[in-house]
């Protein structure tokens, strides 16, 4: 049976082949070629950074954390810095303090920030003038948006959260957050357009 | 055994004829055309005809006062545009069509691959020259102060969407020597919070794109002429 199809297979395949060449001698050897043209130019582009980092350190930059304030019935006060770590200047902040407390009575945490200037934390006083932040009481956790913000890279706010209540304070602790945003509460500089 | 076999040999013979017929046909079909003699006459142009092809290029200089679109861009913030004015010619002789961009970055982070955050580009065309210092549009060289008129090209698009050329709203298709003021503008987007110093995941804070333009065009489509 092999015998007998090679031939038959070998006439086919003849075939083919033929009606290839033939059918690719009679197809003229034109090719459909479209051009384009182009021009580059390439460049960088940065993004800056928008950060502030609340610290209890005075010096340095700071890691970012929250910082932890703690309050006693004789220092019923905590000092702590608010550090631009960005490098885009800023409008706004907000702040919230999470306070947890022991004693009686009603506490609240009070923010004030001492703009441009150091606190004197052994008279309890800032030279020009201070700004009132915000308060809290035990279990608020609510931003408070403020215009009182470190503006530039590097800037310091330097902040007091004073402890008070009603009653007999034994002590108290609280985490200071502070958050900034570039979305609708924009916190950040104004948008800027550059033409050059 | 010699009479059964002569049937088989007849098949196998009659076979082999047809490939070798086939192949034959095949041959003189194909070469046959050109083995015939016969009279010809010939008539040829003295003049001969000349047939030249046109050139398409497109060109890309910074406009007047401006600087180049290679210039860096730094510390962009959300809501931050950067413009730049270049003028972009159809330099050969052809006329193009579908004129469009691709931008890519050479770099690679959300800046690029964020449909929300990160950067979009924008062009628009100004009827005349810009005054780069400025960004005004103006409606001729020499007249600083008449208005032109503006038209946007290509619509605010994220960088994640611009790998491939988008035709520019029109189309537009370059005539041969046409030249076009325009306005190449990187957009910074995004909505971030930042808490205590702690940039979020995947965000498009302090990050470097670098961008590559191109700007593209076909040649317009194929012409018959008769004359």
């Amino acid at each position: 049976m092999a015998r007998r199809t090679a031939p038959r297979r070998a006439a086919a395949l003849a075939a083919v082949l033929l009606g290839l060449l033939w059918a690719g001698a009679q197809t003229p050897a034109y090719a459909s070629i479209t051009a384009s043209g182009s021009t580059s130019s390439t460049r960088s582009v940065s993004t800056g950074t928008f950060a502030v980092i609340p610290t209890l350190a005075t010096s340095g930059t700071p890691v970012p954390a929250p910082a932890a304030l703690t309050f006693t019935a004789l220092t019923p006060r905590a000092f702590y810095d608010a550090v631009n770590t960005g490098t885009i200047s800023l409008v706004a902040a907000s702040y919230n303090i999470n306070l947890t407390y022991v004693g009686t009575g009603t506490p609240t945490v009070t923010l004030v920030a001492c703009p441009g200037n150091s606190w004197n934390q052994t008279l309890n006083t800032c030279p020009v003038g201070t700004v009132t932040v915000g308060s809290w009481g035990a279990g608020s956790s609510s931003d408070v948006a403020s215009t009182q913000v470190p503006v530039n890279q590097n800037d310091r706010l330097h902040l007091r959260a004073t402890l008070t209540t009603t009653g007999v304070m034994v002590s108290g602790a609280a985490t200071a957050n502070v958050t900034v945003s570039s979305g609708p509460t924009r916190q950040i500089r104004a948008a800027v357009t550059t033409n050059a | 055994m010699s009479k059964h076999a002569a049937p088989k040999n007849d098949k196998r013979h009659s076979a082999r004829t047809l490939a070798a017929a086939a192949f034959g046909l095949g041959a003189l079909a194909i070469t046959g055309a050109g083995v015939y003699a016969g009279l010809t006459a010939d008539a040829t142009n003295t003049t001969p005809e000349t047939v030249s092809t046109g050139t398409l290029k497109l060109t890309m200089a910074a406009e007047t006062g401006a600087a180049s679109l290679t210039t860096t861009v730094s510390n962009m913030a959300p809501g931050d545009i950067d413009n730049r004015y270049i003028v972009l010619t159809n330099s050969g002789t052809l006329t193009g069509k579908s004129l469009g961009l691709a931008v890519t970055d050479g770099t690679g982070s959300v800046l690029s691959s964020s449909a929300t955050k990160g950067l979009s580009v924008s062009v628009t065309r100004c009827s005349g020259p810009y005054i780069p210092a400025t960004g005004f549009c103006s409606a001729a060289v020499g007249t600083p102060l008449v208005p032109g008129t503006e038209s946007s090209y290509l619509a605010k698009t994220s960088l994640s969407a611009l790998g491939s050329r988008t035709a520019f709203t029109g189309p537009i298709n370059p005539a041969a020597s046409a030249a076009y003021n325009l306005k190449v503008s990187v957009h910074a987007d995004g909505t971030e919070n930042v808490v205590n110093g702690s940039l979020p995941v995947g965000t498009m804070q302090g990050l470097t794109a670098t961008l590559t333009y191109t700007f593209s065009e076909d040649q317009r489509d194929g012409v018959t002429t008769n004359s």
